[in-house]
């Protein structure tokens, strides 16, 4: 363990890191990324989404919005998986919220988040995944949430944005490595499971109105 | 560089880290029909005037204890196969399938699977039928018939097929073709997932048949045994991998066109 000593205050890595994410938090107050402008109508979506795998569907799509000087997004995604792929048609909705702690803009048109962290929600559509409210089981027969998986995420954002004459165009490409709660509980009951065992990749593309 | 990104890519797409969803069924070509093929292996089993097998369930995401007892079986050169009572699964999620059956799979002898609760969980039933076969079936193995029946009747809500009984007296009703059966199946008849008004019949299926030896159940997790019903046959409640032990039976055939068995629990 990294301790580091300072005028009678000790620091460790948990206290560093800590500091290091609100520093991201409060101090980065300036510069935008999409400069995202929610004044006129708040409900109008930021952006449209397209994206592959990742516990949601083969593909999924849908809107989002982005809050706090765009360091934070929400999309809402519906999800597929034809039975071709998965042996099951399965349909999904789902919920992605992200929060972009730094930014860096490489050149006038490029910008990158290193590093983001977010939390998945992901609702299937069907009555076997709903099946512990069909009233022949008594409460907490199968314990764990029958029917709405969540769990982490972390990953990158790469913005590349087209100067138009009024405003901005911002294409925006992601990825992410996703956990969802049936892994983790399987994680951390069992010493030979491992994390790429229970992480799923994704990516996809978001354009930005 | 576009090289390195392209193979980046590809490892990513082609890899198991790229999962659609938690709920699907697609499985490996040699994950199918596990219980036909271990069954024919079975079959060719030489004659043996006495029949080891080893007996457990209620695996459910136990992957460390039961590669610890995988381990500790296979150092017993006295199997000949094992039975399963069900719950391969916890949430019924192709994942736990795949890995119960990688695991399952490293024991030195074949085995054969009775369906469980669990395994019913979203599209487990589905994956179940693909990778195990059908929920109900039975074989004769050196004198010896072995019926495994399907009995989650909460899960086929209270459904009065669920055990069949007609299909269990019909398996069990040629006594002249076998010296003793065993009945496989997942929920004891008194258990409170058990269809109530089938808890009678099936006692009386199994009584009756004259040659029922034992009836192997799980569902419980811990070790029970005992004499239920008519005080003729056992019933024997296996113990799940999580509380280190497994059992081990041992069939023969006796004079008078009958059998008898002998049982001890194994702890690892």
């Amino acid at each position: 363990m990294l301790i580091i000593q300072w005028k009678g205050w000790s620091f460790n890595m948990k206290k560093i890191l800590l500091a290091l994410i609100l520093m991201g938090f409060f101090l980065q107050v300036s510069s935008q990324i999409i400069y995202s402008d929610t004044s006129k109508k708040w409900y109008r979506p930021n952006h449209i989404v397209l994206q592959y795998a990742g516990d949601f569907g083969f593909l999924s799509g849908g809107v989002g919005f982005d809050f706090v000087d765009d360091k934070i997004s929400i999309d809402f995604l519906v999800g597929y998986v034809p039975a071709s792929i998965g042996g099951i048609d399965i349909y999904t909705l789902n919920l992605k919220s992200v929060y972009k702690p730094f930014h860096y803009r490489i050149n006038k048109n490029i910008t990158v988040v290193p590093f983001n962290i977010g939390f998945i929600s992901s609702h299937a559509m069907g009555s076997q995944y709903n099946k512990t409210k069909s009233g022949i089981y008594p409460d907490g027969y199968y314990w764990w949430p029958a029917n709405n998986r969540v769990g982490p995420s972390f990953g990158q954002n790469y913005y590349y944005s087209i100067e138009k004459k009024k405003h901005k165009r911002v294409i925006e490409f992601y990825w992410d490595f996703v956990a969802n709660d049936l892994g983790l509980y399987t994680y951390f009951d069992n010493k030979e499971a491992k994390l790429y065992h229970i992480f799923s990749f994704d990516c996809g593309l978001k354009w930005y109105f | 560089m576009r090289n390195y990104i392209f193979f980046v890519l590809l490892l990513f797409f082609t890899s198991s880290c790229v999962k659609y969803s938690p709920y699907v069924t697609n499985l490996s070509s040699d994950e199918y029909d596990n219980n036909q093929r271990n069954l024919d292996d079975i079959l060719k089993i030489p004659e043996k005037d006495t029949l080891c097998f080893m007996l457990t369930g209620d695996v459910q995401r136990f992957y460390d204890e039961t590669n610890a007892m995988v381990a500790h079986a296979n150092t017993d050169p006295e199997f000949d196969f094992m039975i399963f009572t069900g719950d391969m699964t916890d949430f019924g999620v192709r994942d736990e399938f795949k890995t119960m059956h990688h695991i399952l799979n490293k024991l030195d002898f074949p085995f054969l699977c009775s369906v469980g609760n669990h395994d019913f969980n979203y599209n487990g039933g589905a994956i179940y039928l693909e990778m195990f076969g059908p929920y109900d079936y039975s074989f004769t193995l050196q004198g010896f018939k072995f019926v495994f029946i399907n009995t989650n009747g909460r899960e086929f809500e209270w459904s009065t097929n669920v055990p069949d009984i007609d299909w269990l007296e019909s398996e069990l009703a040629d006594t002249s073709s076998y010296n003793g059966a065993i009945v496989v199946n997942h929920v004891a008849p008194w258990n409170v997932d058990f269809t109530p008004s089938l808890e009678e019949p099936f006692a009386n299926a199994l009584h009756y048949a004259g040659k029922t030896m034992m009836e192997l159940n799980g569902h419980n997790h811990d070790y029970t045994s005992s004499y239920p019903y008519f005080e003729d046959i056992q019933y024997i409640n296996t113990s799940s991998p999580l509380h280190r032990m497994y059992i081990k039976i041992k069939i023969w055939k006796t004079d008078n066109y009958s059998a008898d068995y002998s049982m001890e629990r194994v702890e690892f």
